[in-house]
C-alpha cells in the first residue's frame, strides 16, 4: 500500500502544494484566445451537416441522396451503407456484464450509422458535405430520409413488457442486462426479521447535459502517411485514440487525436460519437479536414443524456435504528443505442456508492437495464454515484419519520466510526480512512444547525415554510488505471508535464504544476501541460470519476522521483563527487554536507547545450513514465441545505447551503471549492428545475434551453465551505477525488430539505424534479 | 445570393466585411473577422455565450443579422482588456478562479462589463438578475458573483 | 442562428417601398424570434428598422406604440403622473422571457405578432383596450381591437400580407390603476400565468389573463366584483381554455390564475 504524503512535510511555497494558486490558462480564456474546436479552421476545411431522424422509431425503407448530391457546393453525401464499405466497423459496445445467470449481458452490433432501423429522434442516417456550412445545411434539408415508421417506447418499465416495439432483434424485451449483486437470501431474512422496514420508490430523473459548448470535430486523412487525424473535444485523447482504432480498422499509431480546450462535458464527452466518424470518412474520401459542429437544438437530441433510473429502495433497521439491510431493485434506461459505459452506473456504482459512510451488513442491487427509443444515456457527473447516495440519504430521513427518531441521530447511530479504518464494505470497497462522525459535527455547525428553528419561524411570518436538509455523501472514485507521468524539460528553459488525463474545465495545468513544483522545485511559471496530443502519450486513463488529481498526480511525483535518480547521476558527474553524496532539495542537487550543487533547471541548460558524459549514463532528465495507478479514493463529506418554499404556489428556493467534504490532501483550495460549486448547482438543477419530457411518439418536447430549464445565477444560493480533510492513504497524494461530489451531497441535501418543508402536510417523498407544478400538487394531494 | 458590404466598428477600429443576407452577426464576427471569442452555445438567445455590446447596449450576436451591424459600433470580448492589461473585471475573475471550461466566460465577461459601465453599485441580487442571461453549467455562479462584486468596489474606487 | 434559405433582405423606408406580399416572406423587426429557430419557409426578409417609425408618440388620446419599438424603449418610456397603468410597462419587460439584452432587440409589434400564450405585449396591450393600426397590402388599413387579434397559440386575426404598424393605448385605458401578477415553474422561465387587472375611475374592473390560456382572456366588470365573483368567473372558463404543455400542465395553471386574480383583486380593491 503507498504511503500518504505527510501534510506537514509538505512545502507551503507560494506555488506549492495546498496553495489557491489563481489558474495558468484564465488569462487566454478570459480573453477570448481560447481555442475550442470550432473556433479551428484548417486550410482548405469543409462542413459537414448530420441528418437526422425525426421520428423515434421505424424502418428505414431508402435514403435518397441524389438531389441533395447536386446542389450547390455540395461534394459528398453518404449514409451508413458507405462507411461499411468504406471498412469501418462497429461501434464500442459498453462494459463486460453478466446477468444473474452467468451469462453475457446482451451486446448488440451497433453501426456508426444505422442502415435498418432508426430507434430514436435524432438518429443519424446521413450526412453531407460542403464547401460552406450554409450549402452543407440547405443539401441536408435535401436528403429524403422515407421510414415506415414504427410505435415507439419510452419507459423502461414499460418496454421490458411482452409486447412493447423492439429495439433490437436479438435483444428480447429490450433487455441488455438483469443484474443482480449481493446476498439475496441474507438480504431477504434480515428483510422479514426486521423490526421496521422502510421503502421508497425513487426516480432519477433524466438529465440533459447541457455543456455550453457543443460537440464538434475536425477529420482528416493523409494518405502519404496513412495517417487520420481528429481534432475534437473529449476526455482523453489515448482512450478516445483506441476506440477510433477498433471502429476504423487502424493501428493506434496511424491515428491522431488532438484536443485544445474543451467547454465542458461532465462525462458525456467521452463516449466516441458516430458524428466523428463521419467527419474522418469524409476527410478520406474528400482529401480535404472535414468540421462537423453540432447545433444546440441537435445536440439536446445527439449528446447522451444522463442518470434516468427508476428504483425502489429499501432499508431494514432494527428497533435501536441501526441498519441490517439495504436492498434496490429497479430500472436503468440505455436509451437507443449503448455508450461506452453502459451498463455500469446504475449497477456497479450502485452497489459501491449506496453503502456510504453507513455500517450495513447486507446489500442486493437488481437492476434491469433497459433500451428505449430515446437519446442514449451515458455518464453525467458521478455516474451513478450521486444516484445510489441519493436512495440511502432518503431512506434514511423517511426510515427516521417513520420510527419516530431523530434522523441526525439516525445517521450518528449508524456512522463507520473513526477508528474502523480500513473498512470492508459488502460492496466489496475498502475504506481507508474519513471520519464521518467528526465531519458531520463540522457540517451542521458550518450550517447553524442549532438555531434553524429560528429561521423557520421568520419564513413563516413571511408566509413560507422552511425545511432543513442532510445529505452526508461518499462517493467511490473510479479505480484509477494506468497513467503516463511525462517530464520534459524544453530548450527555451519551460518544463513540460505530459499525461494523459484531460481537463475540460478542472484547471488541471495548474495543479499539476503545483506538484511538479513541489517535487522538483521547477518554478511554476515555467511549467506546462501537454494533454490533448495522443502522439505524445504512452499512456493515458482520461478524466472521468473523479481520478485525475491521483493518477496524473501520482505519475507526476513517480516521475519526478526518477528525474532525480538520473539527475543525481549526472550531478554527480558535474560536481565530481559521488553519487551516494548527492542530496536533492529545492530544486538543487547538493554535495551533502556542503554548499556546492547545481540547480535543476541550470542541470538542463547545460545538457542541452551539450555535454561529454561517461557512456552508462543518462544524456537527458526528461523522462515518459507509466504510473501504475492507486486504488479508489473515497471522498466524502456531508452537505446542509435550506429551502423555502411557497405553500400557495409550490416555488421552492434553495436559501442556505453549506457542506464541509473530506477530500483528502488539497492540492488547490481555490479550484476544488469550484468544482463542488459547480457540482451542487447541477444537482440543484435535477433536483428543482430539469425536467426532460417526452411524448408517447419519442419527441422530445424539452428539446431547447427555454423548455428545459438549467439553473441561472438567480437560482443558486452562495455557498458556506470548509474542509475537513482525512489523508487518503491509498495513494501518492493523499487525495481524494472531488470533482463530482458536488452532485452527490446536493441531491439528497435539497430534496431532504424539500420533504422536511412538506412533512407538517404529512408527506414523505416527492421525486425530482420537485418544481413548483410537482410541490404544489403534492400539497393539494396531502390536503384532500 | 449576393454578398453586403458591412461597414462598421468593432472594439474602437474601423471593419468591414462581406456579408450573405441570412448570416447572423456571431458568424460574422467569427468566421469573416476571425474574432473567435464570442461563442455560439444555443443560437436563440438563451445562454449569453455570444454576448456583445452594440452601441452601448448588451445584445446577443446570434439574434443580429451581419448585415444589421452596419454603422454601428461594436464592442467584442476581444476588445474588454486594456492591450495586454486585463480590465478589473477579467482580473477579479481570474482571483476568484470563476471560471472553469471558460465558455460561458467572454459572454459573462462582457455582460459584467455592460452592467457595471450602467450601474457601478449593483447589490448582489441585482447581479445575479442582470447575469441571468448568460448559462454557466460549470462554476454554480457563486465565484462569479463574487468576482463581479469585487471587480465593482474596485471600479468604484473602495476596497472591498 | 443563421437563416441559410433566406435570399433577399429588403430595407424600404416608406410604405410606398414596402415590395409587394410574398407567401414565403416575414416582416422583420428585432428578428429575437426570428432568428431563434429554423425558419425553413421563409425566402426573404422584410427589415422595418428603416422606415424609422416613432418608437412612442404620447398624445391627448393616448399612447402609440409603433410596432419597432423595443420592449427597451418601453420600458425607459417616462410617462405622465395621470397615467398610472404605464407603470405596467416595466412589469411587462420583466415578465419576458431571457434578460436585458433580449429587451434591447425585441419588439412590441414582435412580441404580439407571434402570439405565444406567454407574450407580455399582448397581455399589456388587451388589458389596456390597445387597438392595432394595420396595413393593408393594397394601401387600406384597419382598425383592430387587440382583444380580438389572437384567436390561438400562434394564431392571430392577421391577413396574409397585412403589417402592424403601431399599437394604439387610449387614454381611458392609461389613466387606470393597473397591477400586473406572473407566475412561472422557474425564475425566469417562460409564464406559466400572467394577469393584468385593471380598475378605473367609475369602478369599471378588468382582469386580461394570459399565458394560462390559449389566447387572452378579457373578463371584465361595471363595478368592482366581489373576490368570490371573480374566482367564479375564472372557474367558469371552459377546460379548453387552459394551455397545456412543458410549463405547466392545465390543473397548475389554473389554480395559479386563480391565486394570482385574487392576489390583484386585494392590491386594487381592498
Amino acid at each position: 500500500m503507498n504511503v500518504a504524503m505527510d501534510a506537514d512535510s509538505l512545502a507551503t511555497l507560494k506555488f506549492g502544494i495546498g496553495q489557491p494558486v489563481p489558474r495558468k490558462e484564465d488569462p487566454t480564456l478570459l480573453q477570448g484566445q481560447g481555442r475550442y474546436t470550432d473556433d479551428i479552421s484548417l486550410s482548405g476545411q469543409l462542413y459537414a451537416v448530420i441528418v437526422r431522424s425525426q421520428v423515434a422509431h421505424g424502418r428505414i425503407l431508402s435514403i435518397d441522396t441524389e438531389t441533395a448530391a447536386a446542389m450547390p457546393g455540395v461534394l459528398g453525401v453518404y449514409t451508413g451503407a458507405d462507411l461499411v464499405a468504406a471498412g469501418f466497423g462497429l461501434m464500442p459496445k459498453g462494459l463486460a456484464f453478466k446477468n444473474r445467470d452467468g451469462s453475457d449481458m446482451a451486446k448488440p452490433d451497433q453501426l456508426p450509422l444505422t442502415t435498418d432501423f432508426v430507434r430514436y429522434v435524432g438518429d443519424p442516417v446521413a450526412f453531407v458535405v460542403a464547401e460552406t456550412q450554409m450549402q452543407a445545411r440547405d443539401a441536408a434539408e435535401a436528403v429524403m430520409v422515407d421510414i415506415d415508421p414504427l410505435p415507439a417506447v419510452t419507459e423502461p418499465a414499460l418496454a421490458v413488457e411482452p409486447g412493447a416495439p423492439q429495439l433490437y432483434p436479438n435483444v428480447p424485451n429490450n433487455l441488455i442486462l438483469d443484474y443482480h449483486y449481493g446476498d439475496a437470501e441474507g438480504v431477504a431474512k434480515a428483510m422479514s426479521a426486521a423490526a421496521h422496514v422502510t421503502k421508497l420508490r425513487i426516480r432519477n430523473n433524466r438529465i440533459v447535459v447541457a455543456q455550453m459548448e457543443p460537440r464538434s470535430a475536425i477529420g482528416e486523412y493523409d494518405p502519404a502517411t496513412d495517417r487520420w487525424t481528429l481534432r475534437l473535444g473529449c476526455q482523453g485523447v489515448f482512450g478516445m485514440r483506441q476506440m477510433l482504432s477498433s471502429v476504423l480498422g487502424a493501428k493506434t499509431g496511424n491515428i491522431h487525436v488532438l484536443t485544445g480546450h474543451v467547454g465542458g462535458s461532465f462525462g458525456m464527452k467521452a463516449s466516441l460519437y458516430p458524428e466523428y466518424l463521419c467527419a474522418l470518412h469524409a476527410g478520406r474520401a474528400l482529401g480535404k479536414p472535414v468540421k462537423w459542429t453540432d447545433e444546440r437544438s441537435d445536440s439536446f437530441l445527439s449528446d447522451s443524456h444522463g442518470r434516468d433510473h427508476d428504483f425502489t429502495a429499501e432499508l431494514a433497521l432494527d428497533e435501536d435504528g441501526k441498519f441490517l439491510a439495504l436492498r434496490l431493485n429497479g430500472f436503468g434506461n440505455v436509451g437507443a443505442v449503448m455508450s461506452n459505459s453502459t451498463p455500469q452506473p446504475s449497477t456497479l456504482n450502485a452497489v459501491k456508492n449506496s453503502i456510504g459512510v453507513y455500517r450495513t451488513p447486507l446489500l442486493e442491487v437488481n437492476t434491469k437495464i433497459v433500451f428505449t427509443n430515446t437519446t442514449p444515456v451515458g455518464p453525467y457527473r458521478g455516474a451513478g454515484r450521486p444516484e445510489a447516495n441519493y436512495y440511502m440519504e432518503r431512506l434514511i430521513d423517511t426510515a427516521a419519520a417513520e420510527m419516530g427518531i431523530d434522523r441526525i441521530e439516525l445517521r450518528r447511530r449508524n456512522h463507520i466510526a473513526a477508528d474502523a479504518f480500513p473498512y470492508r464494505t459488502p460492496s466489496g470497497n475498502d475504506y481507508d480512512s474519513g471520519d464521518f462522525p467528526a465531519l458531520l459535527d463540522h457540517a451542521l455547525a458550518l450550517a447553524d444547525w442549532d438555531n434553524f428553528s429560528t429561521r423557520r419561524t421568520e419564513s413563516r411570518k413571511r408566509g413560507k415554510l422552511r425545511g432543513l436538509g442532510v445529505g452526508q455523501y461518499l462517493e467511490v472514485t473510479a479505480p484509477p488505471g494506468a497513467e503516463m507521468g511525462g517530464i520534459r524539460f524544453e530548450p527555451d528553459g519551460a518544463v513540460t508535464i505530459i499525461t494523459g488525463t484531460l481537463d475540460y474545465g478542472q484547471g488541471h495545468a495548474t495543479p499539476f504544476a503545483q506538484v511538479l513544483s513541489n517535487q522538483l522545485g521547477v518554478p511554476f511559471d515555467k511549467i506546462r501541460l501537454i494533454q490533448g496530443d495522443s502522439d505524445q502519450l504512452i499512456a493515458g486513463g482520461g478524466t472521468g470519476g473523479s481520478k485525475s488529481i491521483i493518477t496524473s498526480g501520482g505519475a507526476i511525483i513517480e516521475a519526478s522521483g526518477l528525474v532525480i535518480d538520473k539527475g543525481k547521476k549526472i550531478a554527480a558527474h558535474v560536481l565530481e563527487a559521488a553519487e551516494i553524496d548527492i542530496e536533492f532539495s529545492g530544486g538543487r542537487f547538493n554535495i551533502a554536507g556542503t554548499d556546492r550543487g547545481i540547480g535543476i533547471m541550470e542541470l538542463a541548460a547545460k545538457l542541452r547545450e551539450g555535454m561529454q558524459l561517461p557512456p552508462d549514463m543518462p544524456t537527458t532528465l526528461d523522462v515518459a513514465h507509466i504510473y501504475k495507478g492507486a486504488p479508489s479514493s473515497f471522498p466524502n463529506g456531508c452537505h446542509v441545505a435550506e429551502v423555502e418554499i411557497d405553500p400557495d404556489t409550490g416555488e421552492t428556493e434553495v436559501v442556505r447551503y453549506s457542506m464541509v467534504n473530506d477530500f483528502g490532501v488539497v492540492i488547490n483550495p481555490l479550484l476544488v471549492e469550484g468544482q463542488a460549486h459547480g457540482g451542487i448547482v447541477q444537482g440543484i438543477g435535477q433536483a428543482l428545475r430539469e425536467r426532460v419530457v417526452y411524448d408517447e411518439d419519442g419527441q422530445l418536447m424539452t428539446g431547447s434551453f427555454m423548455d428545459y430549464c438549467l439553473p441561472r445565477a438567480v437560482d443558486a444560493p452562495s455557498f458556506a465551505f470548509d474542509a475537513h480533510s482525512v489523508p487518503a492513504r491509498t495513494n501518492l497524494l493523499g487525495a481524494k477525488g472531488c470533482g463530482e461530489a458536488g452532485c452527490a451531497g446536493a441531491l439528497p441535501s435539497v430534496m431532504n430539505a424539500v420533504v422536511d418543508a412538506l412533512s407538517e402536510f404529512g408527506i414523505r417523498h416527492i421525486d425530482m424534479p420537485a418544481t413548483p407544478e410537482a410541490v404544489w400538487a403534492a400539497i393539494a394531494a396531502a390536503r384532500t | 445570393m449576393s454578398k453586403q458590404h458591412v461597414t462598421t466598428t468593432i472594439n474602437g477600429e474601423p471593419a468591414e466585411f462581406l456579408a450573405e443576407p441570412f448570416m447572423s452577426l456571431l458568424d460574422a464576427l467569427r468566421d469573416e473577422m476571425h474574432l473567435t471569442g464570442s461563442k455560439e452555445g444555443c443560437g436563440s438567445g438563451d445562454c449569453g455565450a455570444c454576448s456583445i455590446i452594440v452601441d452601448g447596449r448588451l445584445v446577443c450576436s446570434c439574434l443580429m443579422l451581419a448585415v444589421e451591424a452596419e454603422g454601428h459600433e461594436i464592442i467584442t470580448i476581444e476588445g474588454v482588456a486594456n492591450g495586454d492589461e486585463l480590465h478589473p473585471v477579467q482580473r477579479k475573475f481570474l482571483e476568484h478562479a470563476a471560471l472553469q471550461c471558460g465558455y460561458c466566460t467572454p459572454g459573462l465577461i462582457v455582460a459584467t462589463k455592460a452592467l457595471l459601465d450602467r450601474h457601478p453599485n449593483p447589490t448582489e441580487t441585482e447581479a445575479r438578475y442582470w447575469l441571468a442571461g448568460n448559462l454557466c453549467r460549470c462554476t454554480g455562479y457563486d465565484k462569479i458573483i463574487r468576482a463581479v462584486m469585487d471587480a465593482a468596489a474596485e471600479m468604484r474606487g473602495v476596497t472591498a | 442562428m443563421d437563416l441559410p434559405q433566406i435570399e433577399s433582405v429588403a430595407s424600404p423606408r416608406s410604405r410606398d417601398s414596402l415590395p409587394p406580399w410574398r407567401d414565403d416572406a416575414a416582416w422583420l423587426a428585432g428578428g429575437t424570434w426570428l432568428f431563434s429557430e429554423p425558419q425553413p419557409a421563409l425566402r426573404s426578409l422584410v427589415d422595418l428598422s428603416a422606415m424609422a417609425w416613432p418608437d412612442l408618440e404620447p398624445s391627448a388620446s393616448g399612447l402609440r406604440i409603433a410596432a419597432t419599438c423595443t420592449i427597451a424603449a418601453l420600458e425607459a418610456f417616462r410617462s405622465p403622473a395621470d397615467w398610472p397603468a404605464a407603470g405596467l410597462f416595466g412589469q411587462c419587460a420583466n415578465a419576458l422571457l431571457g434578460s436585458f439584452k433580449i429587451w434591447n432587440m425585441a419588439t412590441v409589434g414582435g412580441n404580439v405578432c407571434l402570439s405565444l400564450p406567454a407574450a407580455p405585449m399582448l397581455a399589456l396591450t388587451v388589458a389596456l383596450d390597445g387597438v392595432a393600426w394595420l396595413w393593408q397590402p393594397d394601401g387600406g388599413e384597419r382598425f383592430l381591437p387587440m382583444a380580438d387579434f389572437t384567436v390561438g397559440p400562434q394564431r392571430n386575426s392577421l391577413r396574409p400580407g397585412e403589417l402592424l404598424r403601431a399599437i394604439d393605448l387610449p387614454a381611458s385605458g392609461l389613466r387606470r390603476r393597473a397591477a400586473l401578477r406572473q407566475a412561472s415553474l422557474t425564475t425566469l422561465g417562460r409564464s406559466a400565468a400572467l394577469l393584468i387587472a385593471t380598475l378605473d375611475e367609475s369602478g369599471g374592473f378588468a382582469l386580461t389573463i394570459t399565458a394560462s390560456t390559449i389566447r387572452p382572456m378579457h373578463l371584465a366588470w361595471d363595478s368592482p366584483p366581489s373576490s368570490d365573483e371573480l374566482d367564479a368567473r375564472i372557474q367558469a372558463l371552459l377546460a379548453e381554455t387552459w394551455f397545456d404543455d412543458v410549463h405547466g400542465t392545465p390543473a397548475w395553471r389554473r389554480h395559479m390564475t386563480r391565486r394570482l386574480a385574487a392576489k390583484l383583486h386585494q392590491e386594487l380593491l381592498a
